[in-house]
């Protein structure tokens, strides 16, 4: 079986034969075969005449082989988004970075002749369906790091073999992205099961991203990210039951994209591949750019930055086809739904349903199913796209003219107020740590007063710290950040709907037989309906259909 | 069994407390395993104004282990096990047109220490304040006369039906029966009767004085 691989960093596709792997055997430091009185390997050739020359040569050339080092490929990948991101816990253990591994391309005879043939003139070893998974160094090392071909970057294990979906989460500047996405792949595995499919992480990304920006009760939230930096992509491989077929592995890659990029030219051709090649994008609107929530009255001005960059993430997604509505699903997610100001203008309705948390189907026997509750989702859609369609009219009209495929969301990734706290000294905190031995740990950081912040809460310490930092009062109770995620998982085809997801946008249609809005237009093939028999058979065309009911009407 | 008041234990958390919609549930959201105390009290009182008063209360009542406690006029306490909101899947509302409060609570050496919610959050809280719309019949009582009974005569009553399941929680006075200038507050032990009669020539008016008790 050959597989065709895309690949997640640079999108050039590739056969699984075709990939490269990263080296298990590194040399570091200097060559301990040159005789110590060489200065370097030009200065041995230069000076050194003994019979043994070229026997020293070769063993140097085997050791320089695998010598640990910078590839000029990944860099020149990584040299557009100010440097590589990529980052395994594992490899401060083995005292090497993963990418300055030497990459093994087993096409090239220069190559193979470090690698254990595995059969007639191939070199790969195979998973049970055929897949080109290792590769064996005469040493015994069995390498299997499969880097891209093209750019070199890692690709994770048994990436390739299922069918791979991407998704772009984008930010709008202060909507919280890195908040979100914390919390969000914090719970994945259990977001995944209430939809009956097990979410397994499939690369180090995720435990890096949750390392580097850990939301907890009184720890300081992790400052923003950097927009030129392109942060690893997150990869899950979605496992679920399907009955009589047995179990559908699908691979999920989740894309940390800045709202930044979409407003400077130059960023924008770097980071345009991650949401091009899309599935699926969530949009993160920070709700102080409504006009409704700040109090501001130009329209214009506080909303000129989502709409700016949702104008440019069109343009990406429809290159070409600036006339057409983008067709890939589009999550448009309120943030920060639980602040003062946002609650005061949401209904009471809206606010109640989104205290509570996305509820599971289950069958008979107790487990969920692979199905997105959209009873549950579709009277906050429709709540959500009034409240835009009457307050937000630039973004509703936005939506409405350049996505044929789209749905709003709000949530709420922290469910707690923010403060400013203080960091205890180490030394301090090391003692209040002894007296306290055998409790839970104290708290590093302590909440200020309101009259005890400095007058610059930005203000630093002599020692480069900063003075001030923002925490989470908790209990940290995110609400509904998996909503728009599991409505992708729906629109990507991994689960069902118990009812269909509404069009808030199309007019609702009242069934004339019992008064219910589940009404649908009917297929041209079954809009005549025949009643009566024999003689007394009557035909007559129908075009609307209740789902309540049944009955089926024509539409005036 | 003493119980006691204790500040705010993040490790302890009980909060969110809602009203599970269409049902007469209620929710909260709380830490791993944590036992909570539910405080029912006129609508929109603080129970935290209250909870130091009705730890003192509490220890000499006996408290019911399935259903609510009045330990003081318009107070009812619950205590709810994690066990217990597992199998109920929550814990039933005692009455409407009240407010509810959720408090963590654990036990240890015949104490139990209830903690401070913590500070409220504009969506999160731990409170719930339920609102009640009700209706009153007011019904003027009359009798028929005459050779075909069909001259209707005045009997100088008036009947007040009040809704079956209002006096689990009511508080008295909540209602006021207003007859021209005269001001008759509504008890307990009216509502309970469900109708009541009331002699006079003018035809009473109820108001309401709890402003979760919506009358329509």
């Amino acid at each position: 079986m050959s597989c065709e691989i895309t690949c997640p960093y640079c999108f050039r596709k590739m056969r699984d034969d075709e990939v490269l792997f990263r080296s298990e055997k590194v040399n570091y430091g200097e060559c301990d075969l040159l005789p110590d009185e060489y200065d370097d390997i030009e200065d041995f050739k230069a000076r050194y005449n003994g019979p043994d020359k070229e026997t020293i040569l070769s063993g140097y050339r085997d050791w320089d082989f695998f010598a640990e080092g910078d590839d000029p490929t990944y860099e020149a990948f990584w040299e557009k988004f100010n440097g590589t991101t990529e980052y395994n816990p594992a490899d401060d253990l083995l005292h090497v970075k993963a990418y300055r591994r030497k990459v093994i391309n087993p096409g090239l005879p220069a190559h193979r002749k470090y690698l254990k043939p595995q059969g007639t003139d191939d070199y790969f070893i195979r998973d049970e369906q055929g897949m080109v998974t290792q590769i064996e160094l005469k040493t015994g090392e069995v390498c299997n790091r499969r880097v891209c071909c093209h750019c070199h970057n890692p690709l994770p294990d048994s990436y390739g073999k299922n069918t791979v979906k991407f998704a772009a989460v984008i930010g709008i500047t202060g909507a919280g992205k890195t908040v979100y996405l914390s919390q969000l792949l914090q719970r994945m595995k259990e977001y995944a099961v209430k939809v009956g499919l097990s979410a397994i992480v499939s690369n180090t990304g995720v435990r890096a991203f949750l390392e580097s920006n850990r939301i907890a009760a009184s720890v300081p939230l992790p400052g923003s990210t950097a927009a030129t930096k392109l942060q690893q992509p997150l990869f899950y491989d979605m496992v679920r039951d399907a009955k009589e077929h047995g179990r559908v592995t699908e691979t999920f890659v989740l894309y940390d994209v800045a709202g930044e990029v979409f407003t400077e030219a130059g960023l924008l051709n770097k980071f345009a591949p991650f949401v091009s090649h899309a599935d699926g994008v969530i949009v993160l609107i920070d709700p102080m750019q409504f006009s409704e929530v700040t109090g501001v009255s130009n329209v214009g001005v506080s909303l000129d930055h989502p709409v700016t960059v949702l104008d440019a993430v069109h343009s990406v997604l429809s290159p070409g086809n600036i006339n057409e509505k983008c067709q890939i699903p589009f999550a448009v997610c309120i943030s920060k739904a639980d602040t003062q100001m946002v609650q005061q203008v949401l209904s009471s309705e809206l606010r109640d349903m989104l205290r509570e948390d996305v509820h599971s189907i289950k069958d008979a026997s107790g487990f969920n199913l692979p199905i997105f509750n959209a009873a549950e989702y579709n009277p906050i859609l429709q709540e959500l796209y009034e409240f835009i369609q009457h307050k937000e009219m630039v973004l509703a009209q936005q939506m409405q003219t350049n996505y044929a495929n789209y749905a709003y969301f709000a949530f709420t990734a922290l469910g707690c107020d923010v403060g400013y706290f203080k960091k205890i000294r180490d030394d301090e905190y090391e003692k209040l740590k002894r007296q306290r031995l055998g409790q839970p740990a104290p708290q590093q950081y302590v909440q200020l007063d309101d009259d005890s912040l400095p007058e610059s809460v930005f203000e630093r310490t002599g020692l480069g710290e900063l003075s001030t930092y923002q925490c989470p009062i908790g209990p940290v109770l995110p609400k509904r950040v998996e909503e728009p995620l599991l409505w992708l998982f729906h629109k990507l085809g991994y689960i069902g709907v118990n009812t269909p997801i509404i069009d808030p946008a199309r007019p609702k249609i009242c069934c004339p037989e019992c008064g219910s809005y589940e009404t649908e237009a009917l297929p041209p093939e079954e809009q005549t309906l025949t009643t009566g028999w024999g003689p007394f058979k009557k035909s007559r065309h129908v075009d609307h259909t209740c789902r309540t009911c049944g009955y089926c009407w024509e539409l005036e | 069994m003493r119980y006691q008041y204790c500040p705010n234990d993040p490790i302890r958390y009980a909060t969110n407390l809602r009203r599970e919609q269409g049902t007469r549930s209620l929710k909260w959201d709380n830490a791993r395993g944590q036992d909570v105390l539910i405080v029912q009290t006129p609508f929109e009182c603080s129970a935290e104004d209250v909870i130091g008063e009705l730890c003192a209360i509490m220890e000499r009542t006996v408290l019911h282990t399935d259903k609510y406690t009045e330990v003081k006029p318009g107070v009812w306490v619950r205590f709810v096990t994690a066990a217990d909101k597992a199998r109920m899947n929550g814990c039933p509302i005692n009455t409407e047109a009240s407010t509810y409060s959720v408090f963590s609570c654990s036990t240890e050496s015949g104490v139990c220490s209830i903690y401070a919610p913590q500070r409220n959050q504009a969506m999160i809280s731990a409170h719930c304040s339920i609102p009640m719309q009700i209706h009153i019949d007011v019904q003027e009582l009359t009798r028929t006369e005459g050779l075909f009974k069909k001259k209707v005569v005045r009997t100088g009553y008036f009947t007040l039906s009040f809704p079956q399941d209002l006096a689990g929680g009511y508080r008295d006075g909540d209602l006021l029966l207003r007859v021209g200038g005269l001001e008759i507050p509504a008890t307990r032990k009216m509502l309970e009767q469900g109708r009541v009669y009331v002699k006079t020539d003018l035809r009473p008016e109820v108001v309401s004085r709890n402003k979760g008790l919506e009358l329509i």
